[in-house]
C-alpha cells in the first residue's frame, strides 16, 4: 500500500479529483468528514489529510510514501524529500508587498519584513544584497505594515485580492509556486515500480 | 524484560512533579537529545548485536580498529567533505585548539592508515563498531552507532562486489531480508549540465525534468566499471538483489567508483551505504585505494527492538 500525505484544503480536493481521473476512488470525502485518513476502494492507496507545513515532515520521515505539497513549503523547510512531479495546480506566488501610500525607491538596508517564510525571505534579501530584519508571523501578515510592525511583507498570494483590500501593492515576485508530488529515498527504492507508475499516470493528466 | 508504557507513565509523572516543585533549584536530570543511554536490558541487546556483527566481520577476515572520539580538527580536515564538517560537533580545548568529535569512521581510519600503517603490506581489512557524533537535527540524533569495514588496498570490481555481498549477507543474518540495494557511480554525472547535476544531487526531479532511470545493468551500460561490477555480482549470484540507479550521485566527490545504498522494508531510512574511495587516503599523504561500507546500527537496533 502507498500512503500519501496531502495538505488540507484546496490541494486535497484537487488531488482527490486527479486520483479519481486515473481511477483511484477513496471511500470517504475527507473535506466533509472528521476522518483524517481514508483508503481507496482497491485497498492500494491510503490518503492522509495533514496541515500544509506537515506534508514534507510525514514524507521525509517515512510516515508517508508520497506527499502533495506546495513548492513554497518545500522551499521554506528543506526537508529531505525527493521531488517527483510538478502537479500544476494550486498556483500562487511568493511576493514582497508594501503600503500603496508609502513610496519606496526600492528595498533599503535594515528593512523590517514580516513573513511566514523567514528562510525564503532571508535567501531572497541575501540574493538582492539587502540587509533585512525578518519578523516571523503565523498569519494575517497584511496587518504588519498597516500597524507599523514592519516596512514590507513577504507572503503568498493567489489572486492578490487580500493585498488589494488591505491597501498593499506588490513590489516584487520572489517565486511562483504550484503543488509538487514528493517521496522519500526509502520508499522510492523499495516501492519503485508503484511510485513511478503513479507519477507517470498523474503526469499524463497535465 | 520489556519496559512498557504502562510502567513508564506513572513514574514520569512523579518525576515531573518532583522536578516542578524543585524548579527553583533548577535540577536537570535529562540527557541531551539524541544521545543514547541504555538500561541493562537495552545494553544487553546492544552488546549481543555488536558481538554478532563483530563475529561476522572477523570470520570474513577483518581485524578491529579503534579511532579516537575526539581529534584535532586540522588532522581530519583534509579528508572531511564540507557537508560532514557542517554537521560535525567542534569546540576549543583549553589551549585553544579546534577539536572535533569523530563525525564518521572512514576519515579517521584513513588518517590512521596514512600515518601509522603505510609501511604495512596491503590489503588491510579493518572493521569498527562504534558511535559517531553529529549536530542534532530533527532527522538525525547526536550519537549514531555505526558498524562497518574498510578494505584498504583492495582494487577491482571483485572487491566491490564482495563487499556488497557481505553487506547484504550481514543484514540478512540480522533478520533483514527484504532489501533494496541501489548502485550508483560518480561517472553518472559526466556530461550533465551544472544545473542538471545540481538538480540531481538535490533530488529535484521536477527541475531535472525527468525521473532518473533505475533498473538492471541496461540503464548503466555506458559505464564500464558498472558493467564489470555486474559481471562479478553475477558470479556471486547476487545481481538480482541490486538495481542500478542513474540518479545516485553525491554532491562531493568522495566516492571514486561504484557506491551503494541499502534500504530495508520496515526501516524508514537508509540502513547501510558504502563504496569505493580511492583518493581519500592520499589526502593524508599515502596514495592507496580502498573500499568500505557502514551500517546504521542505531536504526537497526531500533527496528529489531520493535520486532
Amino acid at each position: 500500500m502507498l500512503t500519501i500525505a496531502v495538505a488540507k484544503g484546496y490541494l486535497m480536493s484537487e488531488a482527490v479529483a486527479r486520483f479519481s481521473e486515473i481511477g483511484i476512488q477513496f471511500e470517504d470525502d475527507l473535506s466533509v468528514s472528521r476522518k483524517l485518513f481514508t483508503i481507496d476502494t482497491t485497498g492500494q492507496y491510503r490518503i492522509l489529510q495533514v496541515r500544509p507545513w506537515d506534508v514534507p515532515v510525514y514524507v521525509a520521515r517515512g510516515a508517508a510514501d508520497l506527499g502533495v505539497s506546495g513548492f513554497d513549503v518545500l522551499e521554506e523547510k528543506h526537508d529531505a524529500v525527493i521531488r517527483l512531479l510538478d502537479l500544476g495546480y494550486g498556483g500562487c506566488r511568493l511576493i514582497m508587498a508594501g503600503e500603496k501610500t508609502r513610496t519606496f525607491t526600492g528595498p533599503f538596508h535594515d528593512i523590517r519584513v514580516a513573513t511566514k517564510y523567514p528562510n525564503a525571505t532571508s535567501a531572497y534579501f541575501q540574493k538582492i544584497g539587502i540587509k533585512a530584519h525578518i519578523i516571523k508571523l503565523y498569519g494575517a501578515i497584511e496587518l504588519a505594515p498597516i500597524t507599523g510592525l514592519s516596512d514590507v511583507i513577504v507572503d503568498l498570494t493567489a489572486t492578490g485580492k487580500t493585498l488589494e483590500e488591505n491597501h498593499l501593492t506588490i513590489m516584487d515576485t520572489i517565486f511562483h509556486s504550484t503543488a509538487q508530488l514528493i517521496t522519500n529515498a526509502s520508499s522510492f527504492c523499495l516501492k519503485d515500480t508503484q511510485i513511478r507508475t503513479l507519477t507517470r499516470q498523474l503526469s499524463g493528466l497535465r | 524484560m520489556q519496559t512498557t508504557g504502562f510502567l513508564i507513565l506513572p513514574r514520569a509523572a512523579e518525576v515531573y512533579q518532583a522536578q516542578s516543585s524543585m524548579y527553583n533549584v533548577s535540577m536537570n536530570l535529562f540527557t541531551p537529545f539524541g544521545v543514547s543511554e541504555f538500561l541493562p536490558d537495552e545494553a544487553l541487546r546492544h552488546n549481543k548485536l555488536t558481538q554478532q556483527i563483530s563475529k561476522y566481520f572477523e570470520i570474513a577476515g577483518f581485524s578491529p580498529i579503534r579511532t579516537p572520539v575526539v581529534e584535532y580538527f586540522d588532522a581530519l580536515a583534509p579528508g572531511l567533505d564540507p557537508q560532514l564538517v557542517s554537521q560535525s560537533i567542534r569546540f576549543f580545548d583549553t589551549s585553544g585548539h579546534l577539536m572535533i568529535l569523530r563525525p564518521d569512521h572512514t576519515t579517521p581510519i584513513a588518517r590512521m592508515v596514512a600515518s601509522r600503517l603505510s609501511d604495512t603490506p596491503v590489503p588491510l581489512q579493518l572493521y569498527y563498531v562504534a558511535p559517531v557524533f553529529r549536530n542534532t537535527t530533527t532527522d538525525s540524533p547526536m550519537e549514531l552507532f555505526q558498524a562497518g569495514v574498510e578494505w584498504i588496498g583492495a582494487t577491482g570490481p571483485h572487491a566491490d562486489a564482495q563487499l556488497i555481498q557481505q553487506c547484504v549477507q550481514l543484514l540478512s543474518q540480522l533478520g533483514f531480508t527484504d532489501l533494496g540495494v541501489d548502485i550508483g557511480h560518480p561517472a553518472l554525472a559526466d556530461g550533465l549540465s551544472t544545473s542538471d547535476r545540481d538538480a540531481l544531487v538535490h533530488h529535484d526531479y521536477v527541475r531535472l525534468g525527468r525521473l532518473p532511470e533505475r533498473g538492471t545493468i541496461d540503464v548503466a551500460r555506458h559505464i564500464p566499471e558498472l558493467v564489470a561490477l555486474e559481471t562479478e555480482l553475477r558470479t556471486l549470484n547476487i545481481h538480482e538483489t541490486v538495481r542500478y540507479n542513474t540518479g545516485l550521485i553525491r554532491e562531493f566527490d568522495y566516492y571514486t567508483g561504484p557506491h551503494f545504498e541499502v534500504y530495508a522494508k520496515g526501516i524508514r531510512q537508509m540502513v547501510a551505504c558504502g563504496g569505493r574511495y580511492d583518493r581519500l587516503i592520499s589526502k593524508f599523504g599515502y596514495d592507496c585505494p580502498a573500499v568500505g561500507f557502514a551500517l546504521n546500527l542505531s536504526l537497526i537496533q531500533e527496528a529489531l527492538a520493535q520486532c
